[in-house]
């Protein structure tokens, strides 16, 4: 028999953990605590593939111990499950947690499944890359980091981090974005979530589609819990850092940003963990749809074509 | 103003000081003095140096001889020097006030109106008087009115803060809601799984008994049939499905009663279904109350719990609620990072208490003097009204009772709410004294 991949559950309602586990014990190894040190005992102890955790737990937050699980066990799968709309324990998780995805209480048990199947499908690949290395390829010393923003002084911030060994390239439309990004590989993506009235989000969901090791931060003065759990679950968004800007706090984002692209590319296992969920909302998918044609028909003119994920 | 003293003053005829007494006692006799009490006496100047009432001359002439004994002389020898004058552009207010404390009894002059000492007409104090009544009433109007604005605009300040707590406490109950309904979700769709299992192997064994009864049946269909079930009991264990279906029921009922308790915490915080006064215990409005706040309050801060055992009291529940939450999520946001709240009541003969104590951040000397004053607020600008202690305060103003403050800059704050066992206003007049009945619905 094939062995279980393991998941660890972590919630302060007993019930939660009772009933989640009824549900994963036929797939899985099932571990289950409500106390976050007893989970990161078991983190150091087991090989975990998947870790699931609530928010709010009276002695460790769910983002607090999503942190310490990342440093523990980087190779384990995080997922946030959470009742609570609560933006800065959002924020936290995607800044520090890293999470593959933000699952909102009541779940549906169906997508549960799906996204813990998912989720311990590829901890597994990344188990067996661990063992045997993929081929490094070759990532180049200068790379592009394209700036979306209508605030020049998020450009200027950006020019001054990466700006002596990196390309950053400024633009403020999202024709302009798409026109650049047809023509040349980039790293990073740095773009605020709206433009004047129009918002990003389907921009930066399509082109995490269309290219998945490009890494986005977004800058914005925007909190909303349910628009950020979006864009984690659809977009894989790596950085999402509050306006006003703070520079401390960007360069060292943007520092974490490169390391990981270059892990991305040099070990393309890693490129399944940016996998992302396909929106159900049809706006957004027309967006989407429109944003793809204008990509192709770019594309077709400057026969740049992008590189193929392993 | 229009009913100012000018409107007051009638053009009536002057005497000068010089007039024969004989001369002024004819021309009272005239119409056009026929108004008048009393006529003023002037200088050349038209300054005001006194006046000679009709009730004077009345006085003079009744003396034996007094038409041939005082006619001829001036009548400034008769005159009333400190007679009533009135600058004209003295409010009425004014003017009748000086009137009242220096007529003469019986009224038997009129006062005379002045410009600067000058003569401008005279005046009759029962008009002045009238004309201090009508400004009286129209006063008595406005201030009413003035009353009525401030009484709904204050209801609507209670009912916008209330609404204010209110729909920040909805949203944190909604999310409660989800954790039980995670489960319950869960355990639903669970309990369908185990029953398709459970037929499954009901369908087996039913084969199995068909095929023992049948007598054209032979071992081999046994033995197939009971091969069969070996296998399947090997994936479903019904002993283990029935004692797991035992768990998931149980805490499906306890994740719906969770709910239903959650909702009726709503309901009963809001009591907008009910009477507006009701008997109740303190301690039931503060479990309401932090049921309702549990989402304000951070997971590390400990909530301690001394319910005493306190009669109930005749109150209006969701005001003291509102001033029960007000207190507790502001002592849980004076809390940083990990701290402890505790909630006490007790009772003696008279009055009942509940006291709110953090460990939080404490109120400065300087604010403490402040914080039931309407819209102080210290939270950034956005985040508070400035009205949630100003509007417990009147509450419990309202009920009779009074709220202790005492606080300790780093150490903490601690509030005491003493309400009397008896109100002195009854029920419905506590609740429409602050104006809420007129606007809750």
């Amino acid at each position: 028999m094939q062995i279980k991949p393991k998941v660890l559950l972590v919630d302060d309602e007993e019930r939660i953990l009772r009933s989640l586990g009824l549900l994963l014990r036929m797939q899985y190894q099932v571990f289950a605590t409500s106390d976050g040190y007893e989970a990161l005992e078991i983190l150091k102890r087991e090989k975990i593939h998947v870790l699931i955790s609530d928010q709010r737990m009276p002695v460790m937050m769910g983002s607090e111990l999503l942190r310490h699980a990342r440093e523990i066990a980087p190779d384990t799968v995080r997922i946030l499950l959470t009742g609570y709309a609560d933006a800065d324990a959002a924020l936290e998780a995607v800044n520090e947690g890293e999470i593959f995805r933000y699952i909102t209480k009541p779940w549906g048990p169906k997508e549960l499944r799906d996204t813990i199947a998912q989720a311990a499908d590829i901890a597994v690949k990344m188990e067996g890359a661990s063992v045997a290395p993929a081929s490094v390829s070759v990532v180049p010393d200068k790379l592009t980091c394209l700036v979306l923003d209508r605030d020049e002084s998020t450009f200027k911030a950006v020019q001054d981090i990466l700006g002596m060994q990196h390309e950053v390239v400024w633009r403020q439309t999202i024709q302009g974005a798409l026109q650049m990004l047809s023509s040349r590989a980039v790293a990073i993506l740095v773009t605020e979530l709206s433009l004047g009235d129009e918002d990003l989000s389907a921009m930066i969901k399509t082109l995490k589609q269309e290219h998945p090791e490009m890494l986005t931060i977004i800058l914005t003065c925007f909190k909303d819990t349910s628009r950020l759990a979006d864009l984690i679950n659809q977009a894989q968004v790596f950085r999402y850092l509050p306006k006003p800007l703070r520079k401390g706090l960007l360069s060292k984002s943007i520092e974490s940003t490169l390391t990981r692209y270059r892990a991305i590319t040099s070990t393309p296992v890693l490129l399944n963990t940016q996998i992302v969920e396909k929106t159900s909302d049809t706006s957004q998918q027309e967006a989407s749809a429109k944003i793809v044609e204008y990509m192709a028909k770019l594309r077709g003119k400057t026969g740049f074509t992008r590189s193929q994920p392993a | 103003m229009q009913t100012g003293i000018r409107s007051l003053a009638r053009d009536i005829p002057f005497f000068s000081p010089h007039d024969k007494l004989a001369v002024v006692a004819e021309r009272f006799l005239d119409a056009d003095l026929q108004p008048a009490l009393s006529a003023p006496v002037l200088d050349a100047d038209g300054k005001v140096l006194g006046t000679i009432s009709r009730y004077q001359l009345n006085d003079i002439y009744l003396k034996k001889f007094g038409r041939d004994l005082y006619g001829a002389r001036p009548v400034a020898d008769f005159m009333t020097t400190d007679c009533l004058r009135v600058e004209v552009d003295v409010p009425v207010a004014e003017a009748a006030q000086y009137i009242t404390t220096h007529m003469r009894f019986p009224l038997s002059e009129d006062f005379i109106v002045c410009e600067s000492g000058r003569y401008v007409g005279v005046g009759a104090v029962l008009s002045l008087l009238a004309a201090m009544e009508q400004q009286m009433s129209r006063g008595a109007a406005e201030l009413t009115q003035a009353y009525r604005t401030l009484k709904s605009s204050q209801a609507q300040l209670v009912q916008s803060e209330k609404m204010a707590s209110l729909g920040q406490m909805v949203a944190g109950v909604a999310h409660e809601i989800n954790t039980p309904l995670g489960y319950v979700r869960n355990n639903v769709e669970l309990m369908q799984e185990f029953s398709t299992q459970l037929r499954e192997l009901l369908t087996i064994n039913n084969a199995l008994v068909q095929s023992l009864l049948d007598p054209e049946g032979t071992d081999i269909d046994v033995a197939r049939h009971l091969s069969a079930i070996e296998d399947l009991r090997l994936l479903v264990d019904p002993e283990l499905l029935f004692s797991d279906m035992q768990t998931l029921f149980s805490d499906t009922a306890f994740g719906l009663s969770q709910i239903g308790e959650l909702v009726l915490g709503l309901k009963d915080f809001s009591r907008l279904d009910q009477a507006h006064t009701d008997n109740v215990s303190l301690n039931d409005c503060i479990n309401n109350a932090l049921l309702i706040a549990r989402n304000a309050i951070k997971s590390k801060v400990e909530v301690i719990r001394l319910l005493g055992d306190i009669p109930k009291i005749a109150c209006a529940p969701s005001q003291i609620n509102q001033v029960l939450l007000n207190l507790v999520s502001n002592a849980a946001q004076s809390i940083e990072g990990s701290g402890k709240l505790v909630i006490k009541t007790w009772a003696d003969e008279q009055h009942v208490y509940a006291s709110v104590q953090d460990t939080g951040r404490g109120i400065a000397p300087e604010h403490l003097k402040k914080i039931f004053d309407p819209f102080f607020t210290t939270k950034p600008v956005g985040e508070g009204t400035g009205l949630g202690l100003s509007i417990s305060w009147q509450i419990i103003q309202q009920h009779g009772g009074r709220i202790r403050v005492a606080s300790e800059v780093g150490r903490g704050t601690r509030f005491v709410v003493v309400l009397p066992l008896k109100t002195a206003a009854t029920g419905t007049n506590v609740a429409t004294a602050i104006g809420i009945t007129a606007a809750s619905h």
